[in-house]
């Protein structure tokens, strides 16, 4: 008699502490300045490396009008060919000064972001739960995120991508919509942490093989491949389609009731 | 033991001769278990609900709701759903099924809701060291989602939603197991 006389009273503080539950926020305010700071610092270094890529596009095109690439001992092409690989160096001692503090702000985001969705997705909610998650959301939001992301292709440069999250954190209100954005960003962000530590790993080998062609005098195809690589990596191609994946749009007709026995 | 043999063998041979000797037989009554023919669902499902009234057919149950999903393919449309969904209701106020079974034979065909995702305890603790299991189980219902939203019910539309679903559900699943995994390294 008694649990019966409860029973109301639990359920209706059971369906208030539902709604009382606080919003789930899973962009921290140090993951969200982190996303700014990388989006300054990759902003910087791509104006820096694309004022010495245009320099070195120019350089080509000389050595290459001049035929410098049969004529090892004119005089011309040899300060030519010296021009090059300086400018080639350069490029790579900006990238060498600032791809360890990319990889040093987006390290700091990618465990802010851990350390969040795996609090609040991996311990607090049950695989069920984060199903339910996906049914709350109002699709019109995250059809605007496919839409941006269909447009933008595969890769981008790497300072618009960050820009392009730090303004679909600020303008979306949809918690759905923030919780696919946040898995979204928090396993990209563990892309770029690999791709840094790459291109970390090929400017020091660069670094290395291009001072020892630099002595010799010298401008090689394999440093043409360095640039057109790095290139892509930061000012991006958009061959290979989108890459950003495509978040669910709103269920309208899921009821936990569509089906009651 | 011999004897009883040979005393059984002697007592059948009477019956026989005794059947051979009426002039109207009594008609040996036969349970008829087989599936349902009919064209259209609502035809089928009365079919199936006469031969499960019979004790020996109701363990063919699961091959009867196959057999009525498959007639519901030949004659898709949105009418289908409550059919399904109504069918599924006699059959469990019969005792046929119980109410957990009958519920995912629905949601499995006819509901964005997966199954396959196991519920209760943490993610990290049930979905991720299981995580091969439940995609391969998740991609099988998305079969059995199409096969009912497009084949049963003609609703593409409603697939396009649950594709949707499946992929929101598995970037979900990619960032919190991923998640789970860097905090136990730490």
């Amino acid at each position: 008699m008694l649990n019966k006389a409860l029973l109301p009273a639990l359920v209706l503080a059971a369906s208030q502490a539902l709604a009382q539950q606080p919003t789930l926020n899973l962009f921290p305010t140090r993951v969200v300045d982190s996303i700014q700071q990388t989006t300054e610092v990759a902003q910087q270094m791509e104006t820096e490396i694309q004022s010495v890529l245009t320099e070195l596009d120019r350089q080509y095109e000389l050595f290459e009008s001049a035929n410098c690439a049969d004529a090892q001992s004119d005089a011309g092409c040899v300060t030519l060919r010296r021009d090059v690989a300086e400018s080639y160096q350069q490029m790579l001692d900006i990238m060498a000064r600032d791809l360890p503090k990319m990889k040093e702000i987006v390290a700091e985001a990618r465990v802010g972001m851990g350390e969040k969705i795996r609090r609040e997705l991996g311990q607090r909610r049950s695989a069920k739960d984060l199903q339910a998650l996906l049914q709350a959301n109002d699709g019109r939001s995250l059809d605007d995120i496919r839409r941006r992301r269909a447009a933008t292709g595969n890769r981008m440069r790497m300072s618009e991508k960050f820009r392009q999250y730090a303004q679909l954190v600020s303008t979306t209100q949809n918690e759905t919509s923030l919780t696919l954005l946040a898995a979204d960003f928090y396993l990209d962000l563990d892309e770029t942490d690999a791709l840094i530590e790459f291109a970390q790993q090929e400017v020091t080998r660069a670094k290395v093989i291009g001072q020892i062609d630099l002595a010799m005098g010298g401008f090689t195809p394999q440093m043409l491949g360095n640039i057109s690589n790095i290139k892509r990596m930061l000012f991006g191609s958009s061959e290979d389609g989108p890459v950003l994946p495509m978040p669910a749009p709103a269920i309208e007709d899921v009821e936990d009731n569509d089906w009651v026995m | 033991m011999r004897s009883f043999f040979k005393g059984s063998s002697v007592l059948a041979s009477f019956v026989v001769v005794a059947a051979c000797a009426s002039t109207s037989p009594e008609p040996v009554a036969t349970v008829d278990c087989t599936g349902p023919d009919a064209n259209s669902l609502a035809a089928g499902i009365a079919q199936v609900k006469e031969r499960l009234g019979e004790p020996g057919c109701m363990s063919r149950y699961d091959r009867y709701y196959e057999d009525l999903l498959a007639i519901g393919e030949s004659d898709p449309g949105s009418q289908n759903k409550k059919v399904m969904r109504d069918f599924i209701a006699w059959s469990h106020e019969q005792g046929l099924i119980g109410r957990q079974k009958g519920k995912e034979m629905y949601t499995r065909y006819f509901h964005p809701n997966f199954v396959s995702l196991p519920d209760g305890f943490s993610a990290c603790s049930s979905m991720c060291p299981a995580r091969t299991a439940i995609e391969r189980d998740m991609k099988t219902e998305l079969s059995q989602k199409y096969r009912g939203a497009v084949g049963i019910l003609g609703d593409k539309d409603a697939y396009r939603k649950i594709d949707m679903q499946y992929n929101g559900l598995l970037l979900l699943m990619d960032a919190t197991c991923q998640a789970c995994a860097d905090g136990n390294r730490s």
